[in-house]
C-alpha cells in the first residue's frame, strides 16, 4: 500500500515538477505574480510569463547540456 | 403466415377484407425488412453496413445499458435502410418506396432508441457519402416536458457518434503518418513537442492567471515560432560552449598541436 502511494506521489511529482524543481518553481512564481498583477492593476501582464520563460529556458538548456558533458 | 392463410378461409365479408389487407401489409413489412438485410450484406454498397456498424458502436457507447436491440427496434431500423440509401444509390429505389412510418409502441418500450438508431445511421451514412453540411433529421415532441429529456438523450447519442468518428479519424491519420513520423529523428521530435508545450503552456497559463494576450488567440502564431527560435539559439550557443569546454576536445586539440610541431 505504501509502495503504491509512493508511486502515485512520484508520478505526480514527475508530471508536475519533472527533472528540474527550479524551473517548476519559477513557472509557479510567474503565474502567481501574473495572477496578482492582473487583480491589482489594469496594465498588461502577459509579458511576465514571457519574461519568466526567457530566464528559465536558458537555465534549463544549460543544465541539460552540462549533464551531457 | 400459413396459419394466417388457413384462418382467412374461415372468414367472410368485412372481416375477410380487413384480414386480407392486414396480411398484405404485413407481408410488405417482412419484404422491406428482408430488403434491408440483403442490403446490409451487399458488398456493392459498403457505406450502408459501415454506417450500421458505427451506429451500433455509438449506441453502445452512448448508453451502457443498451446491450441489444429489441425486435421491433431492429426491424424498424433495417426496414428503413433501403429507402434512405436509395437517395445515394438510385438503383436501390423501388415503386413501393415513399412510406411514412409510424412507430407505435407502449411508453418505455424503446421507441426513442429506435429513432436514435436510424438518425445515427443516417448521420454516419451522410459522412461516408461525403455530405459536408445540411440537415439529417428533424425531431419534434408533442410535450414540452419531453423535449428536454429526449433532447438530452439524443445529444448523448450524437456525442457518442462523434466520439466514434473521432476515434476513427485519429486511427486513420495515425496509420497514415506513422511511417513518415518514424523517420523523424527522436530528438527533433522531442524538441518540437517541447516548443509546443512551452508556447501553449505560456499562452494558457497566462490566460488562466488573468492575463490578456495582445491579438488574442493569434498571439500563438507569434509565440510558437518565437519560442522555437529562442530555443534553437540557446541550443546552438550551449552546444558551442559545450564543445569548446569538453576535456575530450581539449585532448584532441593537444594531440593535433603535438603532431604539427
Amino acid at each position: 500500500m505504501i509502495g503504491k502511494l509512493r508511486a502515485f506521489g512520484a508520478f505526480w511529482y514527475d508530471f508536475i515538477v519533472g527533472d528540474d524543481w527550479l524551473v517548476a518553481l519559477g513557472v509557479l512564481l510567474a503565474l502567481a505574480i501574473t495572477y496578482a498583477a492582473s487583480r491589482l492593476t489594469d496594465a498588461p501582464v502577459w509579458w511576465i510569463v514571457v519574461a519568466a520563460v526567457a530566464i528559465l529556458l536558458p537555465h534549463s538548456v544549460f543544465r541539460a547540456t552540462r549533464h551531457r558533458r | 403466415m400459413s396459419q394466417w392463410t388457413t384462418k382467412l378461409t374461415t372468414l367472410s365479408g368485412i372481416e375477410l377484407e380487413d384480414a386480407t389487407r392486414s396480411r398484405r401489409e404485413f407481408e410488405l413489412e417482412v419484404q422491406r425488412f428482408k430488403r434491408g438485410l440483403e442490403l446490409l450484406k451487399n458488398p456493392k454498397f459498403p457505406a450502408v453496413s459501415q454506417a450500421f456498424l458505427l451506429m451500433n458502436k455509438a449506441m453502445q457507447r452512448g448508453n451502457t445499458s443498451h446491450e441489444k436491440w429489441r425486435l421491433f427496434q431492429i426491424a424498424f431500423i433495417i426496414s428503413l435502410l433501403p429507402e434512405l440509401a436509395a437517395r445515394e444509390y438510385p438503383e436501390l429505389a423501388t415503386q413501393d418506396d415513399g412510406f411514412v412510418d409510424l412507430l407505435w409502441f407502449a411508453a418505455g418500450g424503446g421507441k426513442t432508441e429506435a429513432f436514435m438508431g436510424i438518425i445515427l445511421w443516417q448521420a454516419f451514412f451522410d459522412r461516408l457519402r461525403g455530405k459536408q453540411f445540411g440537415n439529417t433529421a428533424f425531431v419534434r415532441f408533442p410535450l414540452r416536458l419531453l423535449t428536454f429529456q429526449q433532447l438530452q438523450r439524443l445529444a448523448v447519442a450524437l456525442a457518442a457518434a462523434a466520439a466514434v468518428a473521432a476515434v476513427l479519424v485519429v486511427a486513420v491519420v495515425g496509420m497514415a503518418v506513422r511511417a513518415p513520423l518514424s523517420r523523424v529523428p527522436e530528438n527533433s521530435m522531442k524538441f518540437a513537442v517541447g516548443v509546443m508545450l512551452i508556447a501553449f503552456g505560456m499562452f494558457w497559463g497566462a490566460e488562466g492567471a488573468g492575463a490578456h494576450w495582445p491579438l488574442d488567440d493569434a498571439a500563438l502564431l507569434i509565440l510558437v515560432p518565437a519560442v522555437a527560435l529562442y530555443a534553437l539559439a540557446l541550443v546552438a550557443l550551449f552546444r558551442r560552449r559545450s564543445a569548446t569546454a569538453s576535456p575530450l576536445n581539449a585532448d584532441v586539440a593537444t594531440t593535433e598541436r603535438a603532431t604539427h610541431s
